[in-house]
């Protein structure tokens, strides 16, 4: 990053408030106005670099940086969690260019920037969440060209997803994706709602919220309007299914959120804790009282 | 371009051109993705017969990149120079190469000719800037779809004639997204709307 | 325990104070200073500079500084900082008949007007380490005089245009579009394929070229022209209606000849490759110059035999700061999505037993 330490500060206020000049702002806030439009389709927009690399969250950066206003509250998670380095990086990097409030808190939130997790709180209305997505073209695994992709969802023809989910099954017995699980948006276009955990894909139906995605090296960027009909891709004798563990949060005791995984000693012994950090510190902080 | 004697026309126009903008854009981020709910756009002043709202549009999105079609109400000097200053949106005459467009109510009975996307590119389509006296003096209709839980009441003075441009207009995913603007409030329509009058489905 | 996935800012900041130690080396060793590096590391500030896309010779050399030598991470500090720079316009075409020459060679015609010029190469050197560069010392000045005024030099391949052996570029008037500001959609024009591989990455052009040589989309090249040298840079702007000059920037040129197409033996005609790189550089030019007219495949009818010649492959993977960045981007935690695979791969391995017995 060429915005660090001693420096930062000083260096930051040669850039525009959060860092994107007005120019790049308007184009992505007219693409944003089509995806809001258009729910599940991939706008293509004239991505930037940014000083962050591809990879790492530009194409959420972008958005944040677009849609950012001096009164918004922001947060950041990486796997669920606020103090990974690089949700670290993310809003240090907002909070130095924006100057906005940030917080670790998703009730207090306006704006939260994600990488592959959606709190388990409930989102409200009026908050945005911001995905960073790497892949945004959900056929990109199953047929590269994009000119190809591009017709497929054009003519709503997404045979060969179906086609490759059923071959899983038979190969598998299940549906062998377990994150950047596809989902129909509205009736109409396949998309895919990032590497979230497909325990999440539930929450992305008829939430309050408003969900942009933004794939910053692919130069796309989507959304989900709030209260827009999300359903993930299945058979009827295979219906969709989120994870489930046997095991509670080692930290609250919740058996309802996404846990990951720790392997605590040299014999492989295990240990699961919320990967949502916030919401594992609300339970602790109930369980207390 | 500006033209020599225009600069007398000038008016101010965002008081903060960073903060302003943003807070426009979130208004009209809102309003289309929960197509029908109010949102205040007072962060312009009027332009000439430009409501404060319909300014704020034109100054947050509009730019080099966005050829705008103008409707004759809106074609005078004053606005010219202004958005000319301010924008530096070109002005076109051909309704197919204008990516927004600034409508009275006068125009509505004929969306012909603005682009309205392809099947590929669905999101290479004009938005439609149209303003109004009133937001809340027309029928009641239904709205439904993205952005709208359940079913929502808006009575937009419309006439008739635009639903049925609309929906002549309209083969999702192509079709053209509306901002309706009215003193300093906006509400917006995305072509993802389906709209009900009375029973039977309208657009 | 937990603690040991979490960064935090104190972490991040420990990291960057390291990071600049380990830059600096042996504090007892004098500093390098930026301009040391833009006189001493010339072709290493015209990598940067061109796969930066962005000119400024100071700025190139300070981002090599700050990027400890590693040529990528210093392309991507400009690119990063060439995003926030207004846009004053675009320059006329740069005509590079009227290049000041520092080096000019064509490998098809023996000699032509303007000449073969060997200029400074590492072409006849041995490659035998100079140790006397261990030492400070001063090096003797060549024993040539440089012609005051530039003059004119005309194209090689002008010669064979002349002659209706070659097609002539001309320039279709059509607004030039900018790669930096718009997405590619596919096909692409050729004004964006030649704008990416210019940004390309100098090892993947070189690699892809080579490989047409080898076969996958043979094309018979020939190095119609090598030029490297100063040129001016002129602009008009609006309010002037005339064109000025801006100034001179160091470019290398190439200009590859390459095999014949056409319906007849009377219409056959050789085709062309093209690159241009900021600075002296001209393995990246030549790659270029190969890509280049291996992408032209569907404009010629040929059949596409190699990647080479498979535009949306070699457009969306020759950008080295995209490439790394993707790359680099699994070194973020994942353990959310691997915990999704573990769950399932778990939930395979128990079911499937029971589903072998039935």
């Amino acid at each position: 990053m060429n915005l660090s330490n001693a420096s930062g500060a000083r260096e930051a206020s040669a850039y525009n408030f959060a860092y994107l000049d007005e120019q790049t702002k308007r184009m992505i806030r007219r693409g944003l106005l089509k995806a809001v439009a258009i729910p599940g389709y991939q706008v293509p927009f004239g991505g930037r670099e940014m000083p962050l690399p591809y990879g790492w969250g530009t194409g959420g950066m972008q958005l944040t940086a677009a849609i950012l206003g001096a009164d918004d509250v922001f947060k950041v998670i990486d796997q669920g969690a606020d103090d990974t380095t690089n949700a670290v990086s993310i809003r240090r990097f907002f909070a130095r260019t924006a100057g906005v409030d940030t917080t670790e808190r998703t009730v207090e939130a306006s704006v939260i920037q994600t990488r592959h997790r959606i709190p388990e709180t409930p989102l409200s209305a009026g908050q945005i969440m911001v995905y960073q997505v790497p892949i945004p073209e959900p056929l990109r695994f199953i047929e590269p060209s994009e000119q190809e992709t591009r017709t497929m969802h054009a003519l709503e023809d997404y045979g060969v997803m179906h086609v490759k989910l059923y071959e899983d099954i038979a190969t598998f017995g299940h549906i062998a994706t377990a994150y950047a699980y596809p989902v129909t948006v509205d009736e109409r276009y396949v998309m895919d709602p990032s590497p979230i955990p497909k325990f999440d894909n539930p929450k992305l139906d008829m939430s309050p919220a408003l969900m942009l995605f933004g794939a910053g090296r692919e130069k796309r960027l989507y959304a989900v309007p709030p209260f827009t009909r999300v359903v993930s891709l299945d058979f009827e004798d295979h219906p969709f299914a989120v994870q489930r563990w046997d095991e509670c949060c080692a930290f609250c005791g919740s058996s309802e959120s996404f846990l990951d995984e720790l392997i605590v000693d040299d014999a492989g012994s295990k240990r699961f804790v919320c990967s949502d950090t916030d919401y594992c510190r609300q339970r602790t902080e109930e369980n207390l009282q | 371009m500006t033209t020599p004697h225009s600069s007398h026309w000038l008016q101010p126009a965002f008081d903060d051109p960073v903060l302003d903008a943003q807070v426009s854009f979130r208004a009209a981020l809102g309003a289309l993705a929960e197509p029908g709910l109010p949102r205040a756009m007072d962060r312009a002043h009027a332009l000439g017969d430009l409501a404060p709202a319909t300014y704020g549009l034109c100054l947050a999105f509009l730019d080099s990149d966005t050829p705008l079609w103008l409707a004759p109400r809106f074609d005078t000097p004053l606005i010219r120079a202004n958005l000319a200053f301010h924008c530096g949106c070109p002005i076109v005459a051909e309704r197919e190469i204008a990516l927004f467009a600034l409508l009275d109510e006068g125009e509505l009975s004929d969306l012909s000719d603005f682009d309205n996307g392809s099947e590929r590119y669905p999101d290479q389509s004009c938005t439609l800037l149209i303003q109004l006296d009133d937001l809340r003096a027309g029928i009641p209709l239904r709205w439904r779809g993205p952005g709208i839980k359940d079913v929502r009441g808006v009575n937009l003075p419309l006439p008739a004639s635009f639903w049925q441009q609309r929906q002549a207009r309209s083969a999702f995913p192509r079709g053209l997204d509306c901002f309706f603007a009215a003193a300093g409030e906006v509400i917006g329509l995305p072509r993802s709307t389906r709209v009900l009058i009375e029973t039977e489905e309208a657009a | 325990m937990y603690v040991a996935v979490k960064g935090g800012e104190r972490a991040i900041d420990n990291a960057h104070q390291l990071l600049a130690s380990r830059r600096r080396g042996d504090t007892t060793i004098a500093e390098l200073g930026v301009e040391q590096i833009r006189q001493q590391l010339p072709l290493a500030v015209a990598r940067v500079m061109s796969e930066g896309s962005l000119y400024d010779e100071e700025l190139a050399a300070l981002a090599i500084k700050q990027a400890a030598g590693d040529l990528m991470e210093a392309i991507f500090l400009l690119r990063a900082y060439r995003t926030t720079l207004p846009r004053f316009g675009a320059s006329e075409p740069l005509d590079t008949t009227k290049m000041q020459l520092e080096r000019r060679i064509s490998a098809t015609f023996k000699d032509l007007p303007g000449g073969q010029l060997l200029g400074p190469t590492f072409d006849y050197t041995h490659r035998l380490l100079d140790f006397t560069l261990l030492a400070e010392g001063e090096y003797p000045a060549p024993d040539i005089t440089l012609a005051d005024e530039p003059k004119p030099c005309p194209r090689v391949l002008d010669f064979l245009a002349g002659e209706g052996l070659m097609a002539r570029e001309q320039d279709d008037g059509a607004p030039v579009p900018d790669i930096t500001r718009e997405p590619l959609a596919f096909p692409a024009s050729r004004a964006e394929r030649l704008q990416a591989l210019a940004r390309g990455d100098e090892g993947f052009l070189l690699a892809l070229g080579y490989s047409t040589q080898r076969g996958y989309g043979r094309n018979h090249p020939f190095a119609g022209e090598i030029r490297i040298g100063d040129v001016e840079v002129w602009m008009t702007p609006a309010e002037l209606g005339f064109a000025v000059p801006l100034g001179d920037i160091e470019i290398t040129e190439c200009e590859m000849v390459n095999q014949f197409v056409g319906d007849s033996a009377e219409q056959a005609q050789f085709t062309r490759g093209y690159g241009l790189a900021f600075g002296y550089a001209e393995r990246k030019a030549m790659g270029m110059a190969l890509v280049d007219r291996a992408l032209r495949a569907a404009e010629y009818g040929e059949e596409v035999q190699g990647p080479a010649q498979e535009e949306e492959f070699v457009l969306m993977h020759c950008d080295n700061v995209e490439a790394a960045g993707f790359v680099s981007h699994l070194k973020l935690p994942h353990y959310v999505d691997f915990q999704a695979e573990l769950e399932l791969i778990r939930k395979l391995r128990r079911q499937a037993p029971a589903e072998e017995n039935r």
